[in-house]
């Protein structure tokens, strides 16, 4: 009996967390503390960004909602996956579910690669794998393959998984600390705008929260003209508060982007999407 | 691939009829960011839909028009069947059409 | 024959000359007139009140509440501004939409014939914070009525 006890003390101390500060336990903080500081917005509302917050802008959303840019991005995404390889093999073939839609595990730890894998990266592999040249981070047809996918993705509800492997924990760790580390001239961290001010307003702009920030992409953003992608956003930011940014797709932003969409479980995928 | 989607809607005795083209508006006003060159202005200059092959509406526009526009129009009457066609030409001399029949 | 040769002649120039100048009469209306060439001097114009005096040829604009402009008060970013226009105005026959601090402040003139009513939404393009004036040309009178739109920066530099 004492060595059952003796055996069951010692797996309870093992750390299979660094901390208390498991990510379950992150996404759980965040969501209440957002719910509990915008008490009139259901969980599904945070998709939405700004337009949750902004009845005026959402008005304006809504308006160009009612026949929106980007469709013309997803029907140049829809014939992309329907065309062939030059082997015969189709898109389909990698992404079999795409029916159902898939952008809810994405991105997602390969356990192979010991990577974090975004939707661009998989198009790209898939290409790879039939002998195609990958395609660049900005390149329209890929931007389109992406909103073509999201498109059928959308109202599955965020399910990013962390396994409980050491080096994916330690990517979503590395997202998590670089979201809350100062940079650049300016010297904010995204945590500065987006969770300790969010919803309050920088100028005449209203900061959204974390909470929902991953949802809506590929979005067409009225600033840039097309669709864009999450990383080009960050990107974006990162230029807004002078900071260097990091690639497109490269490490930082991969797991920067697991960490992001990993805290906004459960809520519904609504790209593509407009925003200003 | 069109440039040019329409939809259709039938309601109480009139047709909404809306548009969305793939276009870029160009004002000429801006600069390339990678050569600095000013980019041409490059936008629809006249838009026309047709009701079975009639025109019904012109469109007379300039660069302040955005990017990609969209239009939304409303017809008397309209039956399932009926054809509509829009179509655009631009200052560089380019042109599409599309037609769409109303359900 | 009773006249003179000479009356004859009058005559028939006087009644040629009148069927030649009555054809001036039967004018098309403006929506089936089929040149549909782009008016370049209108979207020329650089200034506001130039382009307005060129489309009304000088006539007064009348304010009008028989024209809903909706557009929103604040721009989310100028260059993707949605607005709707409708109008109750009788034998509407040409819309026009201004941008007064736009560099080109005319953005589109839209010719309708009877078959469709004066409801129309697009989307405009919007430099800075200015009126937004959109014309409704009935029965040889040109009406109006416009909207401040705020075009501001954003956080950050935008």
């Amino acid at each position: 009996m004492t060595k059952l006890l003796f055996w069951l003390l010692v797996l309870g101390l093992l750390p299979i967390a660094p901390s208390t500060a498991t990510p379950l336990n992150d996404q759980r903080t965040l969501q209440q503390h957002f719910l509990t500081q915008f008490p009139t917005l259901s969980r599904q509302d945070f998709a939405n960004g700004v337009y949750a917050l902004d009845p005026d802008a959402k008005q304006s959303w809504l308006a160009i909602e009612q026949f929106p840019p980007y469709e013309i991005a997803i029907d140049r995404g829809k014939k992309n996956f329907f065309t062939p390889f030059k082997n015969g093999q189709r898109y389909q073939d990698c992404f079999v579910d795409y029916q159902q839609g898939i952008g809810q595990h994405y991105p997602y730890w390969d356990l192979k690669t010991k990577t974090v894998v975004t939707l661009s990266q998989a198009i790209n592999r898939c290409r790879q794998l039939n002998l195609e040249a990958p395609l660049k981070p900005t390149a329209g047809d890929l931007i389109a393959l992406t909103a073509y996918l999201a498109f059928l993705s959308r109202d599955q509800s965020i399910a990013i998984t962390i396994p409980p492997v050491p080096a994916a924990q330690a990517a979503y760790q590395q997202g998590k600390n670089y979201y809350h580390q100062r940079r650049g001239q300016l010297n904010f961290s995204c945590a500065s705008c987006h969770i300790q001010n969010a919803g309050k307003r920088l100028r005449t702009e209203t900061l959204s929260p974390l909470l929902g920030q991953t949802s809506n992409w590929p979005t067409y953003r009225l600033k840039w003209g097309r669709v864009g992608t999450l990383h080009q956003r960050i990107i974006g930011c990162h230029k807004q508060i002078r900071a260097t940014p990091p690639a497109l797709q490269s490490e930082v932003l991969r797991n920067l982007e697991y960490y992001m969409s990993y805290l906004s479980n459960g809520l519904p995928l609504n790209g593509p999407s407009v925003r200003k | 691939m069109s440039s040019i989607k329409i939809r259709t809607k039938r309601q109480q005795g009139t047709t909404q009829i809306r548009t969305l083209i793939a276009h870029p508006m160009e004002t000429g006003l801006n600069t390339d960011n990678q050569n600095q060159k000013t980019i041409a202005a490059h936008f629809i200059q006249t838009l026309t839909v047709r009701h079975n092959d009639k025109i019904i509406l012109t469109t007379d526009m300039g660069s302040g028009i955005s990017r990609n526009p969209y239009f939304s129009f409303e017809m008397k009457g309209g039956e399932p069947g009926d054809k509509v066609t829009i179509q655009w030409s631009d200052n560089q001399g380019n042109r599409d059409s599309q037609d769409a029949l109303i359900s | 024959m009773m006249q003179t040769r000479r009356q004859f002649i009058k005559k028939t120039l006087t009644i040629g000359g009148a069927f030649w100048a009555s054809s001036w009469l039967v004018v098309k209306p403006l929506w089936a007139q089929t040149e549909t060439l782009w008016p370049t001097g209108l979207f020329a114009h650089s200034k506001y009140q130039a382009a307005l005096k060129d489309i009304t040829g000088g006539q007064a604009l009348i304010a009008s509440k028989d024209i809903t402009l909706t557009i929103p008060r604040i721009a989310e970013n100028g260059a993707l501004i949605p607005f709707s226009l409708s109008s109750t105005l009788e034998k509407a026959e040409r819309v026009f939409v201004l941008v007064k601090k736009n560099p080109v402040p005319l953005v589109a003139r839209f010719t309708l014939s009877p078959q469709v009513n004066t409801q129309l939404s697009a989307r405009l393009k919007m430099a800075k914070t200015s009126q937004v004036v959109s014309i409704v040309l009935a029965n040889g009178q040109y009406y109006y009525t416009d909207k401040t739109v705020k075009v501001t920066l954003g956080g950050c530099g935008g």
